[in-house]
């Protein structure tokens, strides 16, 4: 009898998804509104007119011009600097690269607003640069050079964390065979490895160039004349919002062209072999390239690390040893945690139902609702304010100014990071134990708080930190959407570098930085346990 | 099916499980159809049939996890599933063993087995009884990733048996024990149900396990119970060839049946049926005698030790596996006599 039993014994697959009750249907669908509003309010303002003004053509090509340059440039310098530091750090048996890994990562936490305080405060006449060399007045870098900077600053990161699993996972015995094959070792590196690569270059060049052109905080101190600093302009103190939903709109048609491609590029990437049989073997580095390698990462860490922190301190400890006011510090950091907070809760509970629609339900509509989620994500923050300020204004007007919009806009645009990580909790839950927990004589509703939810919580943590340290560094929204007198910790730098108060700004700066890193070690910490 | 009762119960009342014409389709795939079943009280019994038969979803219809389009499924007596009623999976008073287990992670073995029970004033004891009666004393507090995959087993067990349910449910609960702790573990479960006179169903793939371990078999195809009676009865008087095949090794040779009888190349046996029959043999039933004078040829021969199975064929060319004990010594090419103890007929 051994025949029968060997070919029937593989185990029917299991029925992952199932029929799931209405109700989370609908609270799903009230999660996700928010998310759709920003959207849905600027392609009504273009149907309505609302979002039709004339725009010269001469200005539009100007602005045009500047944002893609600048996005041109941070993308092609950060992605050489991210692809160079993430193979020297996991490819090579450079001493430390573990170390210089986590430095390279760590300006992360740094808002491109405090990047370009920093870049303001380090020169000039004043400038912490001129004040430590004495001698010459080191220049203060703006306009388009010192976007460039700041935002090159700002992208590495991405680029490095992006780079680090698609190069670690490399299968170098290919590039063997080619240098076995006859080739040299720079042709092996551009005929094998480059193109291995290439999607996960794409991919990111689009993430940087997508960071780039929807930034607000650094182009608008540094004064370099981009769409953003435009809408802004527009914006600020006029009684026509046509004019800056109009440019809300074209904006956002640059941007989700970019996610278009973004999305495209990251279904192909996945040309790297991950199987037990790859070969990692790393570069031995002579002296020589320890010492380039070191001098690289030595003058990247100190650009991106080591004169920002340097130059927030050194303000501060100057306004504080010289008796200035740090301002209502400690009101605004208030105020940010509370707005966060409450912006964290929110996604981590809204993710709940989404996630179970996403995970469990076997119709055709649940992939549509995932893909949803990411509606308002990767608009620019500054549109997304545009489009609410629109739609309190016109359809919501008790919410115009209140905090309340504010936690939604933080909803509508950081909510694919909550549903994410519950969609992963999720996941590993098999829907097996809820069905034991309703036989067991357990409700639906008894069995979500009693299992579902628990067992999730570890992902809605995790998510809920990341909306956290998100909601506390946003600007362009809070900006838009906050009411009258109501100033963060991100509202407050950005202002008063605005009028030159550095000390103040880097105060707000510093606990701004400080409260960031709390999440991100907890989630640090669980990863570490996990 | 009035056949099938065993021991002489016969009302209503003794049914534990009575399932009518269920019908359950998933888009063009069709799950159930026309599916009947009863299952009486205080016995285990054993839904076999090959994957996508359907086994699984009729058990999470009678567990209440799926909702048929048609049919009905009583438990006691109370209609569950029917025109006017849908019981949701919480008054089902159904217990359910689930292939992976689904124990709940975040809790203690305690606590998982206390999860079912709602009555507050017995609860310690009952969690204490059903921890006690699946051997498991002293690892209450350990949680489910504390414990093997046959300790997770019987916490599954107990959680299920813990609130006393009308019924309790197994899901291909062998299936992701090693090998060489099913037939163990299956007879401690056996032991364990029997213990707690529970009714039991099990769902499985494996014909040898449904055989070994249940009161009753029911044989599921495409949707449909083929048959059900006692293990025995389905071994030896399946009712098609599908199931006798199914169930085991068997070999079939085609005969003209006449006035209840059809002739052989092994011999004669008598049949209910008249014209063109298939005569199903298991190798277990035919004897081989060494004889140079027999007419038929042993071809190969695989020595198992416990026994050894012998290929012959006869002389029209019908080829026929023989199960044996290890003293019968035969060599390929060797004459061999043929004595057929049993065989099966049906109309082909």
């Amino acid at each position: 009898m051994t025949t029968q039993s060997e070919v029937l014994s593989q185990p029917a697959p299991a029925q992952k998804r199932r029929p799931i009750a209405r109700w989370w249907w609908a609270l799903a669908a009230l999660g996700l509104a928010p998310t759709l509003i920003p959207t849905l309010t600027l392609v009504g303002a273009v149907l309505t007119g609302g979002a039709v003004a004339s725009v010269p053509a001469v200005r539009l090509a100007e602005l045009l011009t500047n944002t893609l340059l600048l996005a041109a440039a941070v993308t092609g310098t950060s992605v050489a600097i991210g692809l160079g530091t993430s193979w020297v750090t996991t490819r090579t048996d450079l001493p430390g690269a573990r170390i210089f890994s986590i430095l390279v990562t760590l300006p992360l936490v740094m808002p491109s607003y405090v990047v370009a305080l920093t870049l303001l405060g380090a020169g000039g006449s004043r400038g912490v640069i001129t004040e430590l060399f004495g001698l010459v007045s080191f220049p203060t870098i703006t306009g388009f050079w010192g976007s460039w900077l700041a935002l090159t600053v700002f992208a590495v990161p991405f680029v490095h964390l992006g780079a680090v699993p698609a190069i670690s996972k490399l299968d170098t015995s290919l590039d063997d065979a080619a240098r076995g094959l006859g080739s040299s070792r720079w042709g092996a590196f551009r005929t094998v490895t480059l193109p291995l690569l290439r999607p996960t270059i794409a991919a990111s060049s689009l993430l940087v160039a997508l960071y780039t052109i929807s930034d607000f905080g650094a182009v608008s101190l540094l004064r370099y004349d981009t769409f953003t600093r435009a809408i802004y302009a527009q914006f600020a103190g006029r009684i026509d919002r046509r004019p800056a939903l109009t440019l809300a709109v074209i904006l956002m048609a640059v941007a989700v062209a970019v996610v278009i491609a973004e999305r495209r590029l990251r279904r192909k990437a996945t040309y790297h072999r991950n199987r037990p049989g790859r070969t990692q073997m790393v570069q031995h580095l002579g002296p020589m390239g320890r010492l380039w390698s070191y001098t690289g990462l030595g003058v990247l860490i100190t650009v991106s690390l080591v004169i920002p922190v340097t130059v927030l301190i050194a303000w501060v400890s100057r306004g504080l040893s010289s008796g200035q006011e740090l301002g209502d510090v400690w009101i605004d950091a208030a105020r940010s945690l509370g707005v966060s907070l409450a912006a964290a809760v929110a996604a981590a509970v809204v993710a709940i139902p989404i996630a179970v629609v996403i995970v469990r339900d076997r119709t055709r509509i649940a992939p549509v609702v995932e893909t949803l989620t990411w509606t308002s994500y990767s608009l620019p923050h500054i549109t997304v304010g545009i489009a609410l300020v629109t739609f309190a204004l016109e359809i919501a007007r008790p919410f115009y100014q209140t905090t309340l919009l504010v936690v939604v806009a933080y909803l509508a645009m950081f909510l694919p990071i909550t549903v994410g990580t519950a969609s992963d909790a999720l996941r590993r839950i098999s829907p097996d134990t809820e069905d034991a927990s309703r036989s067991l004589g357990r409700s639906a509703l008894s069995t979500v708080f009693r299992v579902t939810v628990p067992l999730m919580a570890p992902g809605l943590l995790a998510g809920g930190a990341l909306v956290f340290l998100t909601a506390m560094k946003e600007l362009p929204a809070t900006l838009l959407l906050r009411p009258n007198g109501f100033e963060t910790l991100a509202i407050r730098i950005w202002a008063t570098t605005g009028e030159g108060f550095y000390t103040r700004a880097g105060a707000a700066s510093l606990v701004l930085l400080a409260v960031s890193a709390i999440p991100l070690a907890l989630v640090t910490l669980r990863d570490l346990y996990d | 099916m009035t056949d099938q009762t065993p021991s002489g119960a016969s009302s209503p009342e003794h049914l534990a499980i009575r399932a009518r014409s269920l019908t359950k389709r998933y888009g063009e795939a069709v799950a159930l159809d026309d599916f009947n079943l009863d299952v009486w009280s205080a016995g285990i019994l054993t839904l076999v049939g090959p994957s996508g038969c359907g086994k699984t979803t009729a058990l999470r219809v009678i567990a209440g996890f799926e909702s048929p389009e048609h049919g009905t499924v009583d438990i006691r007596g109370r209609q569950v599933v029917g025109p006017d009623a849908m019981v949701p999976p919480e008054r089902r008073r159904v217990g359910m063993v689930f292939q992976d287990y689904a124990l709940f992670p975040h809790m203690t073995v305690a606590k998982n087995v206390a999860y079912g029970v709602a009555s507050k004033t017995d609860r310690k004891r009952r969690v204490h009884d059903s921890i006690e009666m699946v051997g498991l004393a002293g690892l209450e507090d350990r949680l489910p990733s504390e414990l093997s995959g046959g300790q997770q087993q019987r916490v599954a067990l107990a959680r299920a048996l813990a609130p006393n349910p009308d019924v309790i449910l197994l899901d291909e609960p062998f299936s992701n024990l090693d090998a060489s702790l099913r037939e163990r573990v299956r007879r401690d479960l056996r032991d364990i149900i029997k213990e707690a006179k529970a009714t039991a169903v099990f769902v499985t793939h494996d014909q040898e396990e449904a055989l070994a371990m249940s009161d009753m078999v029911a044989v599921m195809r495409n949707g449909q119970v083929v048959q059900a009676a006692t293990p025995r009865e389905l071994y030896t008087a399946p009712v098609d060839a599908w199931v006798a095949g199914f169930l085991g090794d068997a070999d079939f040779i085609p005969g003209y049946a006449h006035q209840g009888r059809v002739d052989t190349p092994v011999g004669a046996f008598a049949t209910p049926h008249e014209g063109k029959v298939t005569v199903m043999l298991r190798p277990e039933d035919i004897s081989v005698i060494p004889d140079p004078d027999g007419d038929a040829v042993v071809v190969d021969r695989e020595f198992f030790g416990h026994d050894q199975l012998i290929t012959v064929t006869l002389p029209g060319g019908t080829v026929l596996r023989a199960r044996s004990g290890s003293g019968t010594v035969v060599a390929p090419d060797q004459r061999v006599w043929l004595k057929v103890g049993h065989a099966v007929t049906f109309p082909a």
